[in-house]
């Protein structure tokens, strides 16, 4: 058995001598060797003639690929034995001294094994794994078994039968290298080993990994240590190029397509993944490898005809020798929780930094000036939260003993059931109030957003609001039925608000006092918020414009709050969190950009006063303004057009039908934005209570800050107050919704901090008698709140039991359901009190089109024609009729016969049935046409949804929280 | 004692934030209060939640109003008349305008019908006569169908018409015309108020009339009572002109009167019947309670002088959709009802009211008049006649105007009314188209004629404008 030894380098001086050091040492010689440079610029020739002497090095261009290398090395070695073995080496793979040993030791004790990897161990860290043989799953991931940098003990010292085994230390039989034509050239660096091994045990021969043969890797290539124009400054690109080609070359016809669809889609969805940690070359390079391959059918189709010919009928299966196939999912699943707990933990230490900071910012004040020398202690450590502890006392039990003994996970499971037993109307497809009908597919809601013209009504210009892309998104995701997407919002936006609310209020308590709030306080303050949109009344009145605000905003809130953050990159990443839910909020309520807006202004007014120093810092000013400025942004489909039609009352409303109820002070203080909302006296208690909250000395400050927030918030609703937005269709006045949530979750910040400051003053020691007193009338009261509101809410009445009638034969529906140039026109009132007109086209006005229908300019030669059709038709008007599409002309019950005996006389109507006698309607005897109200979308609109698309993506990304990279782990 | 610790930490650091709170701080621990001077974080404290109660306080919603909504007016440009078929031998119709500046062509039941400025144009046709004017032909057209005592007023299709007093008996019967000029059907539904009450008749709901057609309905055959009755056609589909024609035959006589019965006007609380003089035959007054609630009706004679309450005459009570009927013949016979030129119906809730004079072969119907608040005019026969206004609530100056046949103005008379009494206007004999001028207070009124002024015709509106609802787009 003669081995001969393959060392293949490339400016690798770095790590050359060690190499060569290693394998001199070899317990067992190599018999002779030959080594390639490909051009290397460094010292590398001089290290290797020494050892190899000048015969022994064969020279070739930079350009020189691994196969070609190797190809080179053997032209260089002449065959001298039928036993002849190969033992091919990098410039950075270092073997220890028994590798080669236990490689043969091997090879001799399995006659049937053609090709030999060692155990791979990380250089220079030397005791972390990197391989013990490799495989590649099917969405293209090489799979090494083995965890994140996991430890050599011992634990995978076996010897087993692998796909493949790293070049790095590779022993192969060299009749096999040569019968299976060395490597692949259309791998030049990467990923040849795997195909490799495939292509070798396609073929029938095995290969084994040997654990006692150690080589030490560098992973030079890989990493980017060593740049080469083969690698090209994109290694993860030319790394999944490889991957996507190895796995396309040789996977088996029967599964080729599939596996062609599966890797494509599963690509996207790794592109994505890589994009929501913040990963965007890897993610481009993911993306440009992926075009590259399926760009290049012949490549693949050639590389799959060589392997065919090769292994001619006799192909092996490899199947044992690949992974599960459920192991790219459960990677996927790994990535999914390590992203949430990232998610969950990005902002949750905020309190602790800024802590933190201060310490630091004080220990090194402290040390600055001597005479406070003997302050200068070490920090003690922080005491636990109560949380924390609990926790750890329940850590060695199981969840369940450990869910039942916790009142608090208790509570607020109860809750959130007895939440979801109130919503039940919401599990099945609800309308009314406020809350038009949905229509009937998500493919409208998309034509919708999509459409720069819409056919309705006359035919509007008027922009899709902008929570529709939100819906067709959310609808797509469960499976396009759009009832389910507003059942989602209406069920879950009460638990939703609670987690949202929870989050805030520990934050804000941590931040205001290390110790935290008391827990009860934070179940109170959160449970009483989430029950807002149900109180409030916006709930049973379908508004669910408002239930969506007050879902968001205290996730709003806390996303805001990363604005303080003593890191300017976390800074930074706030903002952008700021900007998505913003826009979020605002894509639902608008009135929460713009009061942002006023909120800012103040701040920055205050701040200039204050420290004008923090203007100048642009981490400061900043991330506050990227955050509003990238709102319009973010919306820009609906921004700009809403501008653009000078529809600006669209900013002062918010989503769902038209008129918006007023609100008036009661109803403001107590929190109630409609009479659907529960009893006034209800809300009373948390007002009182968030004025009481400045009696506490140690949170005066912190709630006197939401008292500035709140004080702003309730001038800018006195001024909306004396504000009627006089629409063409309906005088409303200005969506007031948004204030009565900020009140009041400003009203539950405060009082939580107020009663958060009694418990921890009531905590220690024993007090006077009235103290006790006043603490469990305040606790009382205080519960009423949220029970109360909950029982109310269990039996309270809802609007979603009052279909609006539509007055509209159910033939005629049916009907306009056909197409658009079917529309019908619905004439209501009568000659003394005025005659309203409605064109209702395709399912009728479903929601969506509500906002757009509300700020549509009126049409003049519209209204121009309903009236003379209601007291001097002619038969012209007819005509005019069927050239708007409108193929019938009904007048609900009940009907001013002064009205209908003008349509009766007139010709070119027909009378037309209705199934309510009192009901009169028409027929226009002409072709209808729909060439004026017809959908259209522009060049400008579809540039718009493209900025939108990437505004978002761009967010999303900079948004993301951090995940710390496996490799940089390593 | 961490949590001692902790805090005395936590308070040197916020002290560094916010001086005030160490101020209290300290206060709480040496327990020596010193500063006597106002906090300032305590101020606004207290401030700040004010301010905003206060701000909050500041709202008051507006209510939104929608804006007018009162119909305008448009010159009318558009008018059918609908004139029922003749009866006995009289077979003409004839026809005016308001404004005698005006001449042209209208179409009668399909031919053209040339109007003179000014002038009465009339036609002789016996079937029923659809007469269709556009333009300025249309604005203040009205007409005639002569014969059967007096004749009637030919009249616009409405979609509500009552009939107060028809009768479906053998002594009192009569025929209810319905006449749709248009292209499309029209359906009515009828409702009878009887003597006991709103009566349903199977056979009157969903009465249909073909495009263009004309149904008769005997009501003798569909609903036979003896006591009077009162029609209410409400039209739910189309448009229909209705015309009564009423015929008294009492058994056991010879004598057979008939004649149209007018239409009545909505029901009032303050009816009033302008025309009824003192004389014999059977005098019946027929009273129709369309309501929910029985009421009382107070009758009022009306003289030129004054207005009184006969003392004869007791308050009838008419149940709730009832018709009721009251002989009025001892009263108007007698002394009581000389001068007499109306009768004033009082109720609780509206009431219809028409009064029946039957004089052996003569019948005559006096109806609830319409107030006129703009102008009235009639077209009468030649001969003697007199205008009889009435039913103003203020003093008002009124302008009579008269034209002959040819078209001729005759001197105008301005009259001033005064409330309480009725003013008897004597017309030219050869004054064939009488037109009252009304200011801002609301009139009555009638033209009496014959040789007993036994025929009584009431001022129409003289129709000149249309209304156009206001009309906006809605979202529901």
């Amino acid at each position: 058995m003669i081995v001969s030894v393959v060392l293949v380098c490339h400016d690798g001086a770095r790590w050359l001598p060690s190499v060569l050091e290693g394998l001199m040492g070899q317990h067992r010689p190599v018999d002779r060797g030959v080594a390639v440079d490909t051009a290397s610029k460094d010292e590398t020739p001089a290290l290797l003639e020494p050892v190899f002497g000048e015969s022994g090095i064969v020279r070739q261009p930079v350009s020189t690929s691994y196969p070609a290398a190797v190809r080179a090395a053997l032209a260089a070695l002449p065959p001298v034995d039928d036993d002849e073995w190969i033992w091919l080496l990098h410039d950075d793979s270092n073997p220890e001294p028994g590798a080669l040993a236990a490689l043969v030791e091997t090879a001799q004790e399995r006659p049937d094994v053609d090709v030999l990897g060692p155990k791979l161990r990380e250089w220079p860290s030397l005791r972390r794994l990197l391989e013990v043989g490799v495989t590649l799953s099917g969405t293209g991931r090489r799979e090494t078994g083995l965890e994140r940098g996991e430890y050599d003990q011992g634990q995978h010292d076996e010897v087993h039968e692998v796909l493949a085994v790293n070049t790095a230390g590779m022993l192969v039989r060299r009749r096999v290298l040569e019968e299976l034509g060395g490597f692949d050239d259309a791998l030049p660096i990467f990923g040849n080993d795997i195909d490799f091994g495939w292509r070798a045990a396609r073929a029938g021969h095995r290969t084994l990994a040997v654990p006692g043969a150690v080589v030490f890797h560098a992973e030079a290539a890989t990493r980017g240590l060593r740049r080469t124009g083969l690698t090209g400054r994109h290694t993860h690109y030319q790394v999944r190029r490889a991957a996507l080609f190895t796995l396309l070359a040789n996977v088996e016809s029967r599964q080729l397509l599939w596996q062609t669809i599966r890797l494509f889609f599963g690509s996207l969805v790794r592109v994505v993944g890589l994009l929501s940690v913040r990963a965007v070359g890897e993610a481009l390079d993911d993306l440009a490898a992926l075009l590259n391959v399926y760009a290049h059918p012949g490549q693949i189709r050639a590389a799959r005809r060589a392997r065919r010919d090769q292994w001619a009928d006799a192909a092996h299966d490899v199947s044992s020798l690949r992974p599960p196939w459920w192991l790219p999912y459960r990677h996927g699943l790994d990535f999914v929780s390590d992203l949430a707990s990232a998610v969950a933990g990005s902002a949750q230490d905020l309190a602790d930094r800024r802590r933190a900071a201060k310490e630091s910012e004080l220990a090194e004040q402290i040390a600055s000036s001597s005479g406070l020398a003997p302050l200068q202690v070490v920090p003690a450590v922080r005491r636990r939260d109560e949380d924390d502890e609990e926790e750890g006392m329940y850590a060695d039990s199981g969840w369940v003993v450990r869910f039942l003994t916790n009142p608090v996970a208790l509570v607020l499971t109860l809750f959130v059931l007895a939440a979801l037993v109130a919503a039940r109307p919401a599990f099945g497809e609800i309308q009314g109030g406020a809350l038009s009908p949905v229509p009937r597919g998500v493919g409208d809601w998309w034509r919708l957003h999509v459409e720069s013209q819409h056919p309705l009504g006359t035919g509007t210009d008027i922009p899709a609001p902008a929570y529709v892309v939100l819906f067709a998104l959310g609808g797509l995701l469960l499976g396009g039925n759009a009832g389910a997407v507003v059942s989602v919002l209406m069920l879950l936006a009460v638990p939703f608000a609670l987690w949202g609310a929870w989050r805030f209020l520990r934050l804000v308590g941590r931040l205001v006092d290390p110790r935290g709030l008391s827990t009860w306080v934070l179940v109170w303050g959160s449970l009483t918020y989430a029950l807002v949109p149900a109180t409030s009344g916006a709930w049973g009145e379908g508004r669910f414009g408002t239930v969506a605000l007050a879902a968001l905003l205290p996730w709003l809130a806390h996303a805001a709050v990363g604005f303080v953050d003593p890191e300017p990159e976390r800074r930074w990443r706030a903002a952008w969190r700021t900007a998505l839910l913003l826009a979020l909020t605002a894509a639902f309520v608008p009135g929460v950009w713009l009061f942002s807006l006023l909120a800012a202004a103040l701040v920055v007014a205050a701040a200039f006063a204050i420290s004008p120093r923090l203007l100048k810092e642009r981490s400061a000013w900043g991330p506050p303004a990227l955050a509003l400025g990238m709102v319009p942004v973010l919306l820009v489909p609906w921004f700009l057009p809403l501008l653009g039609t000078g529809a600006f009352e669209g900013l002062l409303l918010e989503a769902g039908r038209l008129p918006v109820s007023a609100v008036d002070f009661v109803d403001l203080l107590t929190g109630r934005s409609s009479d659907m909302g529960a009893p006034w006296w209800l809300g009373v208690p948390v007002g009182v209570l968030a004025v009481l909250a400045i009696a506490p000395v140690s949170t005066r400050i912190p709630v006197l800050i939401g008292w500035l927030v709140a004080l702003p918030a309730a001038c800018v609703v006195a001024v909306l107050g004396f504000v009627v937005l006089d629409l063409p269709a309906t005088p409303t006045p200005p969506s007031l919704g948004f204030f009565v949530v900020v009140l009041q979750g400003i009203a539950v910040v405060a009082a939580s901090l107020g009663t958060g400051a009694l418990v921890r003053r009531l905590a220690g020691g024993p007090h006077p008698w009235w103290q006790q007193a006043v603490a469990v009338v305040v606790a009382l009261i205080a519960v009423a709140v949220p029970a109360g509101g909950l029982l109310w809410w269990l039996g309270a009445d809802n609007q979603f039991s009052s279909d609006t009638v539509e007055g509209v034969p159910a033939y005629m529906a049916q009907s306009s359901l056909t197409g658009t140039e079917h529309g019908v026109l619905v004439v209501r009132g009568s000659v003394d009190e005025g005659v309203t007109y409605r064109v209702r086209r395709g399912d009728g006005v479903t929601v969506g089109e509500d906002e757009i229908l509300g700020l549509a300019p009126e049409d003049r030669a519209m209204t121009d024609l309903v009236t003379r059709l209601v007291s001097a038709p002619v038969p012209r008007d007819v005509d005019l009729l069927a050239e708007r599409g409108i193929e019938y002309v009904v007048l609900p019950s009940p009907v001013d016969g002064r009205l209908s005996s003008g349509l009766d006389a007139v010709d070119g109507l027909l009378q037309a049935s209705a199934e309510d006698r009192s009901t009169r309607a028409w027929r226009v005897d002409r072709e209808t046409s729909a060439s004026g109200v017809s959908s259209r979308t522009s060049l400008g609109r579809s540039v718009l949804l493209v900025a939108q698309a990437a505004a978002w993506l761009v967010a999303l990304v900079a948004a993301a929280p951090t995940v710390v990279r496996r490799r940089s782990q390593r | 004692m961490s949590d001692d610790k902790t805090s005395r930490r936590g308070g040197s650091r916020r002290s560094r934030e916010a001086a005030p709170d160490r101020g209290r701080r300290g206060t709480r621990r040496v327990a020596t209060p010193r500063e006597r001077s106002v906090d300032p974080v305590l101020l606004l404290a207290c401030l700040i939640p004010l301010l905003t109660v206060a701000a909050l306080a500041t709202v008051n919603p507006a209510p939104t109003e929608e804006g007018s909504r009162v119909p305008t007016t448009t010159p009318i440009t558009r008018t059918v008349l609908v004139c029922p078929a003749a009866v006995g031998g009289a077979d003409g119709v004839r026809v005016a305008l308001a404004d005698p500046a005006v001449s042209g062509a209208l179409r009668a039941s399909g031919e053209d019908l040339t109007i003179q400025a000014g002038a009465v144009a009339s036609l002789r046709d016996r079937s029923p006569v659809v007469l269709r004017a556009e333009g300025a032909l249309a604005s203040g057209l009205l007409a005639v169908r002569d014969g059967a005592a007096g004749g009637t007023d030919c009249v616009t299709p409405q979609n509500d018409t009552r009939f107060t007093g028809v009768g479906s008996g053998p002594e009192h019967s009569s025929v209810l015309t319905l006449v749709n000029p248009d292209a499309g059907p029209a359906v009515a539904d009828i409702v009878v108020h009887a003597a006991g009450g709103v009566q349903e008749v199977a056979g009157l709901r969903g009465v249909a009339v073909p495009a263009r057609g004309t149904l008769r309905l005997a009501l003798a055959d569909l609903v036979p009572r003896r006591e009077d009755l009162s029609l209410r056609i409400l039209v739910t589909r189309g448009r229909l002109a209705s015309s009564v024609l009423d015929t008294v035959e009492p058994l056991a006589s010879a004598d057979r009167a008939t004649a149209w019965l007018p239409s009545n006007a909505a029901p009032s609380t303050d009816a009033l019947l302008l025309g009824v003089n003192r004389g014999g035959g059977e005098r019946t007054l027929v009273l129709t309670n369309e309501g929910e609630d029985e009421t009382q009706v107070q009758l009022r004679a009306v003289t030129p002088d004054s207005e009184f309450a006969p003392a004869e005459l007791e308050p009838v009570a008419v149940p709730p959709g009832a018709t009721v009927t009251v002989g009025l013949g001892r009263l108007l016979g007698s002394d009581v009802a000389a001068g007499l030129v109306g009768l004033r119906v009082r109720s609780g809730t509206p009431v219809s009211a028409m009064l029946r004079t039957r004089a052996g072969s003569d019948l005559t119907h006096v109806a609830a008049t319409t107030p006129l608040t703009s102008d009235g005019a009639a077209l009468v026969q030649e001969g003697p006649k007199r205008l009889l206004l009435a039913g103003v609530d203020a003093v008002t100056d009124v302008t009579v105007l008269q034209r002959d046949a040819g078209g001729r103005a005759l001197e105008p008379v301005v009259v001033t009314l005064r409330p309480g009494n009725a003013r008897p206007v004597p017309l030219a004999g050869a004054t064939r188209w009488v037109q009252v001028q009304v200011g801002d207070v609301a009139v009555r009124g009638a033209v009496e004629w014959g040789a007993e002024r036994q025929h009584v015709r009431t001022l129409q509106p003289v129709v000149t404008d249309s209304l156009v609802p206001h009309v906006r787009p809605a979202l529901q």
